[in-house]
């Protein structure tokens, strides 16, 4: 079971943790009309626009959400982004918790010149702006891989507040007396990574995962907002920018509140499963 | 001895500065010459004859074996050479540096507001009990989960333009992708820009506090809950001391110092994100033109931006590290 390498009483703790279950309900929710939402959506969310009469139109019963000004039915868009914005947030926070670890148990454990060079590529990508980082990334990948060069831009921007914390807990786990100990005994250095270090610092990386989820799904709704994304992958940001484009300041209520408020939902439950996530485990270390 | 150790501090953290943007720039420039479609003379003026293509490209090298174009491009970035044309009389950066004021206004405002009511309230949260607390990191959860960019979205749609409660920003930035920029163009008076500029700051500036004020508050309520269980804590307390004043002279004092590490991550964070929010409300600063530099491949333009924004976080981040090392005997590099 994945959830072994956290520490012993973290998932009791969690249960018991108000904040923390109820952004884990909220994410189910998500993640269930994700799911299902092939059977939610009224009309094609891509391809279908509304009949004349019904352009820009408040909320009606054949439209719950009402429509943009083009004319496509905002309820079914709204419940498709649900879809694209996990697709994106999850594999980006993934791929944040393994450049994160792997560079921060690197450059805590083997210091020196290495660990001067990873951290001063560190921060490099720490104050390099990161709108303009991703924007650039997709560029290079072109319109139509807009999806995979967003996750890879947003892990490239997100991945260095994960390691200096990998980096920081190594670099006091490494003068504990069981590490010397383990050296003591002839142990190799991977050995002694794998074996020692990276089961005791595994929890930080699931807590720093949930937090670049937050992060992911908000730098990926701007990137869509500022149209720089995909143009046939309906995301709450796109929806966003194509309201505020063809309306002139004066969008319609029910055309930007409810992209908003989903991608506020999912930064929500992601922050309250984080922080429930941590209080559990801050306990412990108290405790120890 | 205190007063050479800071110098030292500084020296080492200058230099790193300094090789921290040489890799920025760098990374600029493989990330500008990965992008297909040409580079930036066929983005920008699609249609022009040849000549006027060959001439737009021999500035900036763009003709040249790609080693020797990455030499010309670093001997441009730092010897602030960002013209696009021979003849231009100011360049991106001078169009930047102007605007330069504008977003140090802004963000400066915001980022010191955010701290005195974060902080404030922080060590105010600990001593209160019962609704208050509840209410007040009820509502900051709210509002750190709403991006930033998003309520700016819905201000500006409700408040400027529904309902024109606040004025919207008074000055229009345009035409900086274009070729030739000259000089009349800066000649506006500064300080008559911000006059027109203020009544449109404070909506911006509502928003940044709004969504940075979360992040000081949590933190100084963590380092409290962690400090208020040391030892000498209990000793306050049996001195007879009052509540208010174990929490304001020995707890949030220990517990200020974390939040002060923390502000240098953080400050990258308010400007990163702080860019978006220029965007939104179109407010004349490097954020806007960066990110209308970016929609047409402006490699000056995007340079110098993406320049004077590193170089505006670095001093930033160099001030709050020395600071830190200042206040904090303990920290060494």
């Amino acid at each position: 079971m994945i959830f072994g390498v956290l520490p012993k009483g973290t998932i009791k703790r969690f249960r018991s943790n108000k904040k923390g279950m109820l952004g884990l309900y909220m994410l189910a929710a998500a993640v269930i009309i994700a799911i299902l939402a092939p059977f939610l959506i009224l009309y094609d969310p891509v391809a279908y626009y509304a009949e004349l009469d019904y352009l820009n139109h408040p909320p009606t019963l054949m439209y719950p959400l009402g429509t943009d000004p083009l004319g496509a039915d905002v309820y079914s868009q709204f419940i498709w982004g649900f879809r694209s914005a996990l697709m994106i947030a999850f594999p980006s926070a993934v791929l944040v918790g393994i450049i994160g670890t792997v560079v921060g148990l690197t450059s805590g454990y083997y210091g020196g010149l290495t660990d001067a060079i990873l951290q001063r590529i560190s921060i490099t990508f720490l104050v390099w702006p990161s709108i303009p980082l991703v924007a650039l990334i997709v560029y290079s990948w072109g319109g139509y891989q807009a999806q995979i060069a967003i996750i890879i831009g947003v892990a490239f921007t997100l991945w260095t507040t994960t390691a200096r914390a990998i980096r920081a807990e190594v670099l006091s786990l490494k003068s504990r007396p069981f590490i010397e100990a383990a050296k003591v005994s002839g142990s190799s250095s991977e050995r002694i990574i794998f074996k020692h270090i990276l089961p005791n610092v595994i929890h930080l990386t699931f807590l720093y995962m949930t937090i670049a989820v937050a992060s992911a799904l908000v730098l990926e709704a701007t990137i869509s907002f500022l149209g720089m994304g995909d143009p046939s992958l309906i995301t709450w940001g796109r929806m966003l920018a194509f309201t505020l484009t063809t309306s002139s300041g004066h969008a319609p209520w029910w055309t930007i509140l409810p992209p908003g408020a989903a991608i506020s939902y999912m930064v929500c439950s992601f922050f309250l499963i984080s922080s429930g996530l941590r209080e559990s485990m801050r306990v412990i270390l108290v405790r120890a | 001895m205190s007063r050479s150790r800071i110098l030292v501090f500084t020296g080492k953290k200058l230099i790193g500065a300094v090789i921290t943007i040489f890799l920025v720039m760098s990374i600029l420039f493989v990330l500008l010459h990965s992008i297909p479609g040409g580079d930036m003379v066929t983005r920008m003026h699609p249609f022009a004859s040849a000549e006027v293509k060959a001439q737009l490209r021999q500035q900036w090298g763009l003709d040249k074996p790609l080693l020797e174009q990455y030499l010309i491009y670093i001997k441009k970035v730092f010897t602030l050479d960002y013209r696009l044309v021979e003849t231009q009389q100011i360049d991106a950066m001078d169009i930047l540096l102007f605007f330069l004021p504008f977003t140090l206004l802004l963000f400066g405002t915001a980022t010191v507001l955010s701290y005195i009511i974060g902080v404030f309230l922080g060590m105010r949260l600990l001593s209160e009990k019962g609704r208050w607390r509840k209410l007040i990191s009820g509502t900051s959860i709210i509002l750190y989960s709403v991006p930033a960019f998003i309520l700016a979205v819905y201000f500006r749609t409700w408040f400027v333009f529904k309902y024109s409660i606040f004025p919207p920003v008074a000055v229009r930035v345009a035409g900086f992708s274009s070729l030739y920029v000259d000089e009349s163009l800066l000649s506006v008076g500064r300080v008559d820009l911000m006059m027109a500029l203020l009544p449109g700051m404070v909506l911006p500036v509502l928003i940044l506090v709004m969504v940075g004020l979360a992040r000081p508050l949590f933190l100084l309520r963590d380092q409290m809950t962690i400090v208020a269980e040391e030892p000498f804590v209990t000793t306050a307390r049996a001195k007879g001391l009052s509540e208010n004043a174990v929490l304001s002279r020995h707890v949030a004092r220990c517990a200020l110092l974390p939040l002060l590490n923390d502000a240098s991550i953080n400050l990258a964070l308010i400007i990163s994100g702080g860019i978006l929010i220029e965007y939104v409300f179109s407010w004349p600063g490097i954020g806007t033109v960066l990110l209308l530099g970016l929609k047409t491949l402006n490699y000056p333009t995007i340079s110098a931006g993406i320049f004077l924004l590193t170089v505006i976080m670095l001093i930033s981040m160099i001030i709050v590290d020395v600071v830190n090392a200042y206040l904090d005997p303990r920290v060494v590099l």
